[in-house]
Order: structure tokens, then C-alpha cells, then sequence
């Protein structure tokens, strides 16, 4: 099955939100994240992976800073995300 | 055409890569160690110099630290021969200059006469200046 | 693990919330000094020469990056200031699937460093001591085969053609020994300078002629991609990576068969492609083939002069330049072993990203 175009957005969302706290290093550290424990191309991504895929990333970016109202606020961001994006699935207009 | 310095210490291969060079047309003088090669050198004015790196008495380092002191004959080219590739010392002689390595085990003649009528051709790259 | 191993174990946080006997007399920290503590704060990760390495470098992150264990090499600076080699392993630890933290197993291996050290001096003096007569083995056989002593009979060449070949076998053999112990002891110096890839290909591909005329196997080397052949690496340990490649071409390819060199100068890369029309590698064999010993059971039948170390040598080697290499093959019509160097030598091949945390 292709990724629609709505899945895509939401791994471009998540390097979008990440981008603010770790810089251009984002998108590889994501798309990493999403490879390892997720065991799928990044784009294809879904709503219903963010929550395991969030639990990885609070260790990861734990170990890169001590300072957990940081991560507690960059985790808060990406959890806005599970309900702000659209369900995938659903064909686009 | 070329005027060759061989400083090697090893008499056998000193003697052969004699020959070789000459039946090249080069004009060749040898040095079995680095004191030697500095005694040399002074009196014959090589264009290239195939220097080996471990020898007695005065070895290659040593030499070459020597030689651009003097500031003898600044274009001239050196081609570090040695059987220890990937060694601290080897790059050493590169800062101090040299144009190529050379592993002794590995290099038959022809190559040896074709690195070599390769790098009399090759401008001089000058040493790089120590941090 | 053994008694003598040192055991962190850290929480979802980072913060360390056990630690043994064995790992704070490692680190010259008492229980109080790490309990609760962040981990990369505390257990300080450096180079060889005191520099810190990128966190995101340090086997947990790691760990947690790849969600496996990760087992590797490393350097702590402890309490009193030194540094001190340490072996790592590291779990994350996981419930129902979810990180809850991680456990970290390490001991100090200062003594077998020690002894690395030693079996590397001995290695690089035999071999040097071995490599010497060789030379005049090789340079005088050379010479009376190209005629510098006077015209030789066909059968006084062709003895001294088999002379030249064991040299060159005993050669490559000495020479694989001394590089493995030194990229297993860490003791490669990369000297790095701009060298033409095709010349150097070339000048191999001559060596080596003697070897496969004698198989009557036709060498070959083409150019494609708009690029310059030239960048910049380490020559002599290119040098040894193509004359692996392509020996091991010629020697698993049978007589009359074809071997090729394909240098494809890409823009950001150098790619090298060595093709051989020989036996082949088994799919079942293709995992293991650059495994250390690793000989493919339908050569080493035919072909027995091989070590198996080749191959494990040459992936060593192209990692300390910064390069990658692969392979496609099929049993009974040849192989391709592919590799690539990067344009600019910027280091052995780590990940080179740095991710900082920053504030909004």
C-alpha cells in the first residue's frame, strides 16, 4: 500500500518539531529512530506509531540532556501530534 | 639524465637498485646510511633521492631533518623506501618533505624505474611548515 | 559477565539507580557520588587522547538509537584524572516492549591493551625482518627474468617465475598479518595525501599481470563518471585494499577467464568496482564472506592457498579511510565486489553527527 501523502506529513511534522531542539541533526536522528524501532521506512510513519516511537525518542534525548522540563516539553509537542494529525488510512481529496 | 642518490643500507638492494637506475640513463651514488648520504649529497647535487628510513648510524629522519637544515638543493625530490607502511615514521617523512613511499617488498623493478622517472617529472611539492 | 565486571544500571532518565562494588572501584567513586546522578555527567567517555566523544556517540545512546545491545571499545576518564581503555556492553532494558532504562556491563582491559601492544611490536619487527630478505628475493628475480644479467633460457625464466610468485604469496601474507594486528590494536596512522585512484589502479593491475598472464586471464581498467579520478586517502593502504580485491580476483577465476577494475568517479565519492568471471560465492556463504578465516567451501576445495583473511582485511581497512564496500555474486558465473572512498578523508567511519539539545 503507498504512504499518502498525509502520512508522509507526519514524519516531516515530528523532524519539525525535533529540528527546534536538536538542529539539523533532526531528521537523521528521527528517521533512525523510526528504522530501528519501528522497522519501516520513515515516511510511512503512522498516528498510531507515535506513541512507541515517542518512548524511544524521551530515552534517546535523555541521554543527550539533563535537563528534563526540556525533554518533558519537546515529548509534550510530539504527543500534540497524535491528535492534531488526521487518522491514516484515509485517502486524500 | 637524472643525477640519483641511494642511501639504503642493505647492500644487496643498494647494488640493485644501482643497476636498475643506471640502465635507466641515470647518474647514480650510494649511501648506506644517513651520515653518509649527507657527506654525499653535498658533493653531488641529486635531483632525487630514494632514501630508506631504518639504517644505522644516521637514519632517514634524521637525514632528511638534516638535509633541510642545510637547505641544500630545495627542488629536490624524495622517495621514502621501507618495508613498515602505515608507520608514525612515514608520515613523519611526508611533513619533512617527501613525495612518495615506497615498499621495498612489494616493488618490482620496472616499477621502481617508472615511480621514479614519474616523480623527476612531477613538480616539487615544498615541505609543510610544522604547527 | 564475571565477577570482576563493573554493572551500571540507569532509568528512563538517564540517572543512574544501581551500581556495584566492582564499577565504583573501577571508577574511584563511592555509591553516594553516582546514585541518582545523570550517567553522562558522572562516567565521563573520552578518546584516547582526553578529548570527550559526542554523546550521541556513547554505546547507551547507541543502544537506545538502535534499540540493541551494543558491545564495543571505549575509554573512561576516571575520579584521579586517567584514562582508562574499557570493554562495554550495553543492554536497553525493556517492559512490555517499553525502554525503562538500560544496564551497563564494562571492565577495565588496561592489561590486555598491554598485551595488544606487545603482540603489535613483535608483529611489525618480524614482519619487517621478514620483509627484508624478501625484497632481494624479489628485486634479483625480477632483474634476471627482465634480463639485466644477461638473456636467459624459457626454462630459467620460468623458474624464476615460480621464485617470484611464493615470494609474492609469502608477501601478501606477512603483509595481511602486520595490518590485521595493527587495525585490531588501533594502530593505523592514516597519511593522507591527493593521489590519482586510475594510476594507482593501474600500477597494481602491472604487478599482477605476471600473475594473470600466467592463468591467461585478460586484466582491464575503464573510467566512467564526469569526476576527477583523483582524491585524497592514504595511498599505500588503497593500494593494499585494490591488490586484495583484484589478486583475489584473479586467483578464484579460472584460466582463461576475464578480470576487470571500474573506477566510477562520482561526484561525492570515488566508487571502484573489481569483476571477476570465476567461481562465484554461494548465497548461503554470502554473510560470512568478510568474516576473519572465513574461506567460501566451494574455493577452498579447488584453491588452497588462500587464509581467509583477505577480505576481513580489506573491509578493516576501508573503514579507516571513511569508505563502504559491498558485493553481488552468483556461484559458477563471477563476482563484483564494489567499494567506495569518500572525495575528502575526514576520519575513519564513525557517525559523524552531533545532535546538541538546545533551549526554545
Amino acid at each position: 500500500m503507498m504512504a499518502s501523502s498525509t502520512d508522509s506529513a507526519l514524519y516531516d511534522k515530528v523532524v519539525r518539531v525535533t529540528k527546534v531542539y536538536l538542529g539539523p541533526a533532526a531528521d537523521r536522528f528521527i528517521s533512525r529512530q523510526v528504522q530501528n524501532h519501528l522497522h519501516k521506512p520513515p515516511q510511512e510513519l503512522l498516528t498510531s506509531d507515535l506513541v512507541k516511537l515517542i518512548d524511544w525518542i524521551r530515552v534517546s534525548v535523555a541521554l543527550l540532556t539533563d535537563d528534563t522540563d526540556l525533554i518533558e516539553e519537546y515529548t509534550a509537542r510530539l504527543e500534540q501530534l497524535t491528535v492534531s494529525t488526521p487518522e491514516s488510512g484515509k485517502n486524500g481529496p | 639524465m637524472a643525477n640519483i642518490l641511494i642511501v639504503e643500507d642493505d647492500r644487496d638492494l643498494n647494488n640493485a637498485y644501482s643497476i636498475i637506475l643506471n640502465s635507466e640513463g641515470h647518474t647514480v651514488e650510494t649511501a648506506f646510511n644517513g651520515e653518509e648520504a649527507l657527506r654525499k649529497a653535498k658533493i653531488f647535487s641529486p635531483d632525487l633521492i630514494l632514501l630508506d628510513l631504518l639504517m644505522p648510524i644516521m637514519g632517514g629522519l634524521e637525514f632528511l631533518q638534516a638535509y633541510k637544515l642545510i637547505k641544500l638543493h630545495p627542488d629536490v625530490k624524495v622517495l621514502i623506501f621501507t618495508n613498515m607502511e602505515n608507520s608514525p615514521e612515514v608520515a613523519e617523512a611526508y611533513r619533512l618533505g617527501a613525495q612518495r613511499c615506497i615498499i621495498k617488498s612489494w616493488t618490482a623493478p620496472h616499477n621502481l624505474a617508472r615511480v621514479v622517472n614519474d616523480s623527476l617529472q612531477a613538480p616539487s611539492i615544498p615541505a609543510k611548515k610544522s604547527k | 559477565m564475571s565477577i570482576g565486571d563493573g554493572v551500571i544500571v540507569t532509568d528512563e532518565f538517564g540517572k543512574i539507580t544501581r551500581v556495584n562494588p566492582q564499577a565504583l572501584r573501577i571508577l574511584g567513586h563511592k555509591e553516594d557520588e553516582l546514585l541518582g546522578q545523570w550517567f553522562p555527567q558522572k562516567i565521563i567517555a573520552v578518546n584516547p587522547q582526553d578529548k570527550a566523544i559526542p554523546l550521541i556517540d556513547r554505546p547507551m545512546a547507541k543502544a537506545y538509537l538502535t534499540g540493541k545491545s551494543i558491545s564495543e571499545k571505549s575509554y573512561y576518564r576516571v575520579a584521579d584524572g586517567r584514562v582508562i581503555p574499557v570493554h562495554i556492553s550495553v543492554s536497553p532494558i525493556l517492559l512490555n516492549n517499553r525502554p525503562q532504562g538500560a544496564i551497563e556491563i564494562f571492565r577495565d582491559i588496561t592489561t590486555e591493551e598491554g598485551i595488544d601492544r606487545m603482540k603489535s611490536e613483535f608483529i611489525s619487527l618480524a614482519s619487517h625482518q621478514l620483509r627484508t630478505p624478501l625484497s632481494s628475493i624479489k628485486t634479483y628475480s625480477h632483474m634476471l627474468v627482465d634480463g639485466y644479467m644477461g638473456d636467459l633460457t624459457s626454462a630459467q625464466k620460468k623458474s624464476l617465475k615460480t621464485i617470484i610468485f611464493a615470494s609474492n604469496r609469502m608477501n601478501e601474507l606477512i603483509s595481511t598479518l602486520l595490518n590485521i594486528t595493527r587495525i585490531e590494536s588501533g594502530a593505523i596512522a592514516v597519511s593522507v595525501k591527493m593521489l590519482d585512484t586510475k594510476r594507482l589502479t593501474d600500477e597494481v593491475l602491472t604487478e599482477l599481470s605476471l600473475h594473470a598472464s600466467d592463468k591467461k586471464i585478460t586484466l582491464s581498467l575503464r573510467c566512467t563518471g564526469k569526476g576527477s579520478t583523483r582524491l585524497k586517502t592514504d595511498g599505500l593502504i588503497l593500494k593494499e585494499i585494490i591488490t586484495n580485491l583484484l589478486s583475489n580476483a584473479i586467483k578464484y577465476t579460472p584460466e582463461g577467464g576475464n578480470v576487470s577494475a571500474k573506477i566510477n568517479a562520482r561526484p561525492n565519492d570515488i566508487m571502484i568496482t573489481v569483476t571477476d568471471t570465476g567461481w562465484g560465492i554461494p548465497k548461503h556463504d554470502h554473510d560470512q564472506i568478510f568474516s576473519k578465516f572465513f574461506r567460501a567451501p566451494n574455493v577452498s576445495k579447488l584453491e588452497t592457498t588462500g587464509t581467509g583473511l583477505g577480505l576481513y582485511l580489506v573491509k578493516g581497512l576501508l573503514e579507516e579511510l571513511g569508505g563502504n564496500i559491498w558485493f553481488t555474486s552468483k556461484e559458477g558465473e563471477g563476482s563484483d565486489f564494489h567499494f567506495t572512498l569518500p572525495r575528502n578523508y575526514t576520519g575513519p567511519k564513525t557517525d559523524e553527527y552531533d545532535p546538541k539539545v538546545n533551549k526554545l
